[in-house]
């Protein structure tokens, strides 16, 4: 045999030819031929091809599990009924090959043929493939040959192939496919002759046991060679195509050949895909962030399940707000600015770098304002001048901002003039901030996003880890994906607007014009409870885990355990009219500042009010924020006090807005970079520098006032009485 | 109490009774399917899960055959993986490989609560490490290009933390 193969020109069978003959090889071997073939091929794929097979074999597996036992009564039947369409198959099968040969037989050179090729005399075959040269066109007539039909079959077997019949003899006197009906032996021994001539007699001859145990060799030699020169996904496909054509044992002995190689290198890559995106749903948004940089499929998974999360949250949401939602007719638009947009901050400096004059002329106003200490101001014009020059590149945005009408939320105007200190007798601002300063140090406005869905103002906001919770006049509690910026909840129960909320993680706290707490659950959100006794709005609350402390209209604080389940253990009538903001250090101080033009500090264990702030400019104060020791506070008249909290004195105070300012919020850097941001109900948001008092930008977008303002994780949050939301994407 | 015998990858055969058996779905439908008796002599025949395996299986299901049924997966809660009981915790105390090797055969044989604990516990080991802790954890091929990590990092950078 090995002989006959240097003599043939080098065989340049397609892989798929390879692969056919093997099948058909394979289907009619004796199982533990089958299996020598299969752990062969098993060990030389790749473990990560054979891990995608358990998947393939599953519903085979099934089939082999279930099958049998289906029909376990009709066992005796369907084993003769087995046996013949076995034995109709390999008719069929047998009759191809037998075809297959006669037509390479008779000339027509068959670059398709293999082993079969080679067992032909190796003279004439030489000769043959010398002398006929029309390859192409007969290959294409072999393929196309018509398989034969069943009538035809018997003939044909019994004209052509003794051998055949032998086989066909063997397998149904002995009840079994174990026999080999072995092309090559067939071929090397029958004749031309003898194949075409009805002559021939009928002879029944088994099979000889050692031949074919010698073909088998040579037929695994043969697919051997082949194999060294796949690619793994060849040697795949070909499992593949062999696991179908198994039977239960030899399936078994796979699957434990599989788990043989599997358990030497069996880790979390082995898991399927729904596995893993069941381990994942108990990570939250900062693991999956690492998970996707761990490789390429886990990247891929979590983005999926990013999608998931998505796609239960809208499922939940729609299903059970869904109607209400659709009814009010309320719409949510995300709006993402346009990337031009996106980099105002930058476009500024790009526009700054060539103002040597204003930046002059402003150093030189602001060296005016520090040595005259006067209420003088930069001239019109100069300051025309200045705002002419700065607004240069956001014009275009202006233009932009007309076509996409109200949908713009981002708008900034730089200011950079130092506000002047009503406060006279501190003094204690003394730096300036210099243009240059400033320049490229701004804390970035990334993106803005408006949310829209309540359906009168929004009167609160606060920022959880995934999400952005709202409070409406409207009654509703509102929460916000803030990953997708996407609605996905909606709490009812308030008999009166939602004046503030608070979350401590576990439970979320909202307080009410009806003068009530509800205490809602963090992640089920289910109500807790009700808290009365406030005899006017609840209009703050801070909240330490342990206690939480709630500030009313009605002047007092009132102070809830948790560990009694939020029993109210103090009420202090702290305020002669409301109190508007309150500032909890999570341990024993509260600062409150209220509508009667003061702002106290006090400890909440003993109830002593330790300090009393206020100043005459001062007016009824609407806001607070506290930095360290410096209380930030917003008046009705758009003017923000800061005052020193040790020595309470006032150290400054500027005329922020036109109206009331109601939210102060703060985000920290370093040096002159730490601003604070106003929230104002004339409708934007200003942005200072805390160590200078300047204000660096104005932020507009919202039609109406805002109610409140909060910065956390890099967002900025904006509520106002339009209804809407804006968040903003602040990077410093 | 009636039993059904299972029989693993490498032929071992185990009786269990069937109420414990009864907590893999798997088993559960087949039984119902087939309409298995209990006097049936024949083992049902679990090809995916090996002696060792299913052994570990089996001592699960008997521990928690008087738990309840999970609940469904509500999709509003956010998943805890904090309430791992002591049992199941000390039960778990095994090698990566024996770990998703039970994982793989709760799967198949669709164990709820096995499930939701195991894979609780990969999460656990996920928790709170950078990629490249991750990767070393679990023996994991870094097979991103250096742009591609770029790209990663970017697009993840909006939703960052601060």
């Amino acid at each position: 045999m090995t002989t006959i193969l240097k003599y043939l020109p080098p065989l340049q069978l397609t892989h798929e030819q390879v692969r056919k003959k093997i099948l058909e090889w394979f289907s009619i071997w004796p199982n533990w031929q089958k299996e020598i073939v299969l752990s062969e091929l098993t060990t030389r794929c790749q473990i990560e091809q054979l891990q995608s097979l358990t998947t393939s074999i599953e519903p085979l597996l099934h089939q082999i599990e279930t099958i049998p036992k289906l029909t376990y009564h009709k066992k005796e039947k369907k084993e003769t009924t087995d046996k013949t369409a076995i034995f109709n198959k390999f008719c069929q099968d047998f009759s191809k090959s037998i075809l297959k040969d006669t037509l390479q037989y008779f000339g027509k050179e068959e670059k398709t043929s293999d082993t079969e090729s080679k067992n032909i005399d190796k003279v004439d075959f030489i000769k043959k493939s010398k002398t006929l040269q029309w390859t192409y066109k007969n290959r294409k007539s072999f393929e196309s040959f018509p398989s034969p039909s069943k009538d035809f079959l018997p003939e044909r077997s019994k004209r052509g192939s003794w051998k055949a019949e032998k086989l066909f003899v063997k397998s149904l006197t002995e009840n079994t496919l174990d026999f080999q009906p072995k092309l090559i032996a067939a071929q090397s021994l029958y004749k031309p002759s003898k194949f075409w001539s009805n002559n021939s007699k009928e002879r029944l001859i088994k099979a000889d046991e050692k031949k074919l145990h010698k073909h088998f060799k040579e037929q695994v030699e043969q697919i051997r060679l082949w194999m060294n020169t796949w690619s793994q996904s060849e040697l795949l496909s070909l499992l593949v195509d062999l696991l179908k054509v198994c039977c239960k044992n030899e399936l078994i002995l796979f699957m434990r050949c599989l788990m043989e190689r599997f358990r030497e290198k069996i880790d979390i890559d082995w898991l399927p895909d729904d596995i893993l995106l069941n381990i994942f749903k108990y990570l939250d948004t900062d693991d999956l962030r690492n998970c996707s940089l761990v490789c390429r499929r886990w990247k891929l998974l979590s983005e999926q399940n990013k999608g998931l999360w998505k796609e239960v949250r809208e499922d939940s949401f729609s299903k059970l707000w869904g109607n209400v939602y659709q009814l009010s007719g309320a719409k949510v638009r995300i709006i993402e600015k346009p990337k031009s947009r996106r980099k105002t901050a930058r476009s500024d400096t790009v526009s700054i770098g060539g103002l040597s004059k204003p930046q002059s002329r402003m150093s030189r106003a602001s060296s005016k304002f520090r040595s005259g200490g006067e209420n003088e101001d930069l001239s019109w014009e100069e300051r025309e001048d200045l705002k002419d020059v700065q607004c240069k590149p956001l014009r275009t945005w202006h233009k932009k901002e007309k076509e996409s009408e109200d949908d713009s939320a981002l708008d900034i105007h730089l200011h950079l003039m130092q506000s002047k200190n009503l406060a006279q007798n501190s003094g204690s601002v003394t730096q300036v901030l210099k243009l240059e300063e400033v320049i490229g140090k701004l804390p970035n406005v990334d993106k803005a996003y408006k949310l829209q869905g309540h359906m009168d103002s929004v009167n609160c906001v606060e920022i959880d880890k995934k999400r952005i919770l709202t409070g409406s006049a409207d009654r509703s509690i509102r929460m916000w994906d803030s990953r997708q910026m996407k609605p996905f909840y909606k709490l009812y129960g308030h008999k009166g607007g939602v004046r503030c909320i608070v979350t401590d993680g576990e439970e979320i706290f909202t307080g009410s014009w009806d003068a009530s707490i509800m205490i809602w659950h963090g992640i089920n959100l289910t109500l807790l409870k009700i808290l009365t006794g406030h005899t006017g709005v609840v209009s703050t609350m801070s909240s330490n885990g342990k206690l939480l402390i709630s500030g009313s209209h009605d002047g007092t604080v009132r102070i809830w355990e948790r560990a009694s389940d939020f029993e109210c253990i103090k009420v202090l009538p702290l305020h002669q009219s409301h109190i508007n903001a309150l500032f909890f250090d999570k341990t024993k101080l509260i600062v409150t500042a209220s509508t009667d033009k003061t702002l106290k500090l006090t400890n909440i264990h003993s109830g002593q009010v330790i300090k009393v702030f206020e100043h005459k400019l001062v007016d009824s104060l609407t806001s607070l924020k506290v930095i360290n020791y410096l209380a930030l506070c917003g008046d009705v008249k758009g003017k923000v006090a800061a005052f020193n909290i040790c020595n309470g004195r006032l150290e400054a105070l500027i005329k922020a807005h036109s109206s009331q300012i109601t939210a102060i919020d703060y985000l920290k850097g370093t040096g002159t970079r730490s601003f604070f941001y106003t929230a104002s109900s004339d409708g934007c948001v200003k942005e200072y520098s805390l160590a200078t008092l300047t204000c660096t930008r104005v932020l507009h977008g919202h039609r109406a006032g805002l109610k409140d303002l909060k910065i956390k994780s890099g967002k900025m949050v904006t509520a106002s009485d339009d209804g809407t939301l804006r968040v903003w994407f602040i990077n410093i | 109490m009636p039993s059904i015998k299972l029989s693993s990858s490498d032929g071992e055969v185990f009786s269990v009774e069937v109420e414990i058996a009864k907590q893999s779905n798997t088993i559960k439908t087949m039984l119902e399917d087939l309409g298995m008796d209990e006097e049936d002599d024949e083992a049902v025949p679990l090809p995916n899960v090996n002696a060792a395996i299913l052994k570990r299986v089996i001592q699960w299901c008997t521990y928690h055959k008087d738990d309840p049924p999970p609940p469904e997966d509500d999709e509003n809660k956010e998943k805890r993986t904090d309430d791992i009981s002591s049992w199941d915790a000390d039960f778990l105390k095994v090698d990566q490989g024996t770990l998703f090797e039970l994982i793989l055969a709760a799967n198949y044989l669709d164990i709820k609560g096995l499930l939701d604990v195991t894979c609780k516990t990969v999460a656990n080991m996920i928790k709170g490490k950078s990629p490249e802790e991750i990767r070393k954890t679990f023996n994991i091929k870094n097979d991103f290009t250096q742009a591609e990590e770029d790209q990663v990092r970017r697009e993840n950078e909006w939703c960052e933390e601060k």
